[in-house]
């Protein structure tokens, strides 16, 4: 290995630093293997695949997730999600390829400290009290924070005493989070979490849960329905789309690597002037033409050029299920072993 | 269990460690119970009380009334002249002894229902499984957890459940018109007495977990673990003594054709005077001069004075009546009883053991 010394940033999640999320490494990644943590990656997938009923829920899946990201996990309904979380937690197992977790397997007893799952259902035991839940925590885990769980239900004003059962769903999703944060994980996987929070207490837990991973260098991949709720959030992405990675890297290197061009063109034929470029996604609106491009070279006149937003980005690449997928180097599997200046 | 690693937030005040006998996984385990323990706490306080009341009752009349003797099986000649006490005392008692001896025979398979059967089939129901999965245990602690915490105060409860029953069972034995509880070899009775119920306790808790791991539905768990229950237990009477020999009784006898009635009936020999009292009988028959075994069907094929004589449906029976020299029983003496408990007890411990065994084969291989 030949990387410099690594800075607080790439340091693995599980050290106490001044990472920032949100500070992506810059566009010509290739040639800096440098800015790729010296740790093993919090995800890596290496061909991963999962069979369901026939199907593939999940089908040679090839990604990494650098440790210390805020990651957003996108994709329809049926994509995958919850089954990559399920697997990286080691509540299944896969059928083809393998995925790591900080470079071991998911079931490995350090990988088990390490990981924490908040699922889409939650489930938590209904006859306990609040008090008897956090009291599992510490049972089960031997980093458990108590401090920091009883702070995270105590902001939602609920009784200690409080049975589970009688909770209202976003009550619930809040004692979920603090068992899940009160674990003090290096990994924490959250699927569709704020679904059932009303907008208010939504607000607040992504800022608690941010907080919180930001303070303890927590990875944390979240994946959401609402688009709008990433933006702002991750600094990493993961766009999944019929059991495949469609799109994989830092926010602000894909946002670079795009842009959305509006201009005219008549007609329903390819668009000359966009030759040369990969086009992601192209509508049509009468003679008014909107297209989000991975531009390689420079642009033709004619065309306004903005740059998308996080949500045009993956709006795009959601409605184009025939667009080549894109990983940005550090998201590439096996991505740190390489030469630097070798990645593919 | 619960050493402090390095850099361990200890809780603050007002925080979850309590004085407690358990802790880990086990505490969780044993919390996730505690209503079917308290239920099952509440049940084995109540079935004992009963039937140290019962038997306590039944004691009394008997000393009161000088019947220590007097089986109603037997009936020995020191109880000629007390029919109408002993009769009272099946009049007051028998129902009450028919009744508690059903409970008594359901206990282990409602434990093995009720506590057994959604040990892990509620975990899988209610995605529980997940949350204990996804904390700092492995699957295996988990199980554990799970199965280790149940059969422990299984074994606590049944093993006071046993000694009271036992206690019970020698008082009522053959007192009553009960057919479960004539002999230490009758349904009942050998359902009921010493380690066996600890061991059918065991055993269905064991069976309805692991029904529960494969089936992963809480009721499909508890009707395939009725039905798997029933058959374990039959198959467990069918080997209760399979580690005992059996015995031999003979007597010499000779048949004649006996008018009126014209029976072919021995004119000698008292078979039962051969075989010892509280013998379980398992086969009976003749033997003929040139050594040829004449089984028959049914049990004592004698006269009410022992006298062992021909079926007139047994062709063979009738055919061989001159060369007929013998009249034998094979059959377990008393002496058999405690090992015959051992067995059950030896073959649930068993199949426990290759259940719990399969359920951490099988949790491993979960996907």
């Amino acid at each position: 290995m030949s990387h410099p010394i690594p800075t607080p940033d790439e340091l693995p999640g599980d050290l106490p630093d001044e990472d920032e999320p949100g500070t992506a490494s810059p566009l010509a990644a290739d040639a800096d293997a440098g800015a790729f943590p010296a740790g093993p990656p919090a995800l890596e997938a290496t061909g991963l695949g999962l069979r369901y009923r026939g199907g593939w829920a999940l089908q040679g899946c090839d990604f990494r997730l650098p440790a210390g990201r805020i990651c957003g996990l996108v994709g329809p309904n049926g994509a995958g999600k919850s089954t990559l979380m399920s697997l990286a937690a080691h509540l299944m197992t896969p059928d083809a390829g393998a995925v790591e977790v900080f470079g071991a397997r998911p079931g490995a007893p350090e990988s088990r400290r390490r990981i924490a799952f908040l699922g889409q259902d939650k489930p938590l035991f209904p006859r306990l009290t609040i008090a008897e839940t956090l009291r599992a925590g510490y049972e089960l885990n031997p980093g458990w924070d108590q401090q920091l769980a009883e702070r995270i239900v105590a902001q939602g004003n609920l009784s200690m005493s409080a049975r589970v059962g009688r909770l209202t769903g976003g009550q619930r999703t809040r004692v979920a989070l603090a068992l899940a944060l009160g674990k003090r994980p290096d990994l924490l996987m959250l699927d569709e979490p704020m679904s059932d929070v009303d907008p208010v207490s939504r607000q607040e837990l992504t800022g608690l849960l941010m907080a919180e991973a930001v303070e303890h260098g927590t990875t944390v991949l979240i994946s959401s329905h609402v688009l709008a709720e990433l933006d702002g959030v991750c600094d990493y992405v993961l766009v999944l789309a019929s059991g495949r990675v469609r799109l994989a890297g830092e926010v602000d290197e894909l946002l670079d690597s795009h842009r959305l061009v509006v201009g005219a063109h008549e007609g329903t034929g390819p668009v000359p002037s966009l030759a040369g470029h990969q086009v992601v996604e192209l509508r049509r609106t009468g003679r008014q033409v909107t297209a989000l491009i991975r531009p390689e070279g420079e642009l033709g006149s004619g065309w306004d050029v903005l740059e998308p937003t996080l949500e045009d980005l993956l709006m795009a690449y959601l409605r184009s299920p025939e667009a080549t997928a894109l990983l940005t180097p550090s998201a590439r599997p096996g991505a740190d072993r390489r030469l630097p200046g070798v990645s593919a | 269990m619960a050493t402090d690693l390095p850099g361990r937030v200890r809780p603050t005040s007002p925080g979850p460690r309590r004085a407690s006998v358990l802790t880990g996984a086990a505490w969780l385990s044993a919390r996730q119970e505690r209503t079917a323990f308290a239920v099952a706490a509440a049940v084995l306080v109540a079935v004992c009380g009963w039937l140290l009341f019962l038997g306590h009752g039944i004691d009394g009349y008997i000393a009161a009334n000088h019947l220590q003797g007097c089986n109603i099986v037997y009936f020995p000649p020191e109880c000629q002249g007390t029919g109408e006490l002993v009769g009272a005392l099946d009049m007051e008692y028998g129902p009450a002894v028919l009744a508690t001896g059903w409970v008594l025979l359901a206990l282990p398979p409602t434990l093995g229902l009720f506590l057994g059967a959604p040990l892990l089939a509620r975990e899988f129901e209610n995605g529980a499984y997940r949350l204990w999965w996804t904390q700092s245990v492995s699957r295996r602690r988990w199980l554990a957890a799970r199965l280790g915490v149940p059969l422990a105060v299984t074994l606590v409860g049944s093993t006071i459940l046993a000694v009271v029953s036992t206690w019970w069972v020698r008082v009522v034995e053959g007192r009553f018109a009960v057919p479960g509880y004539y002999h230490w070899f009758t349904w009942l009775t050998r359902n009921t007495v010493g380690p066996a119920v600890v061991g059918f306790c065991l055993v269905g808790v064991a069976l309805g977990a692991a029904v529960g791991l494969i089936v992963r539905r809480t009721v499909a768990s508890i009707v395939v673990t009725a039905v798997a229950t029933l058959l374990l237990r039959l198959l467990v009477d069918r080997l209760r003594l399979v580690l005992e020999t059996s015995q031999q009784a003979v007597a010499n006898v000779r048949m004649a054709v006996v008018t009126p009635g014209d029976r072919v009936l021995s004119t000698s020999g008292h078979l039962v005077q051969n075989v010892p009292h509280e013998a379980y009988e398992l086969a009976n028959g003749f033997l003929t001069s040139d050594g040829l075994r004449i089984p028959q069907q049914g049990d004592w094929n004698a006269m009410v004075d022992g006298r062992p004589y021909c079926p007139s449906d047994s062709a063979l029976c009738l055919a061989h009546q001159h060369d007929i020299v013998q009249a034998y029983v094979v059959y377990h003496p008393a002496s058999a009883e405690w090992p015959m408990l051992w067995t059950e007890t030896g073959i649930c411990l068993l199949v426990t053991v290759v259940l719990v065994a399969f359920c951490f084969l099988r949790v491993g291989r979960l996907r």
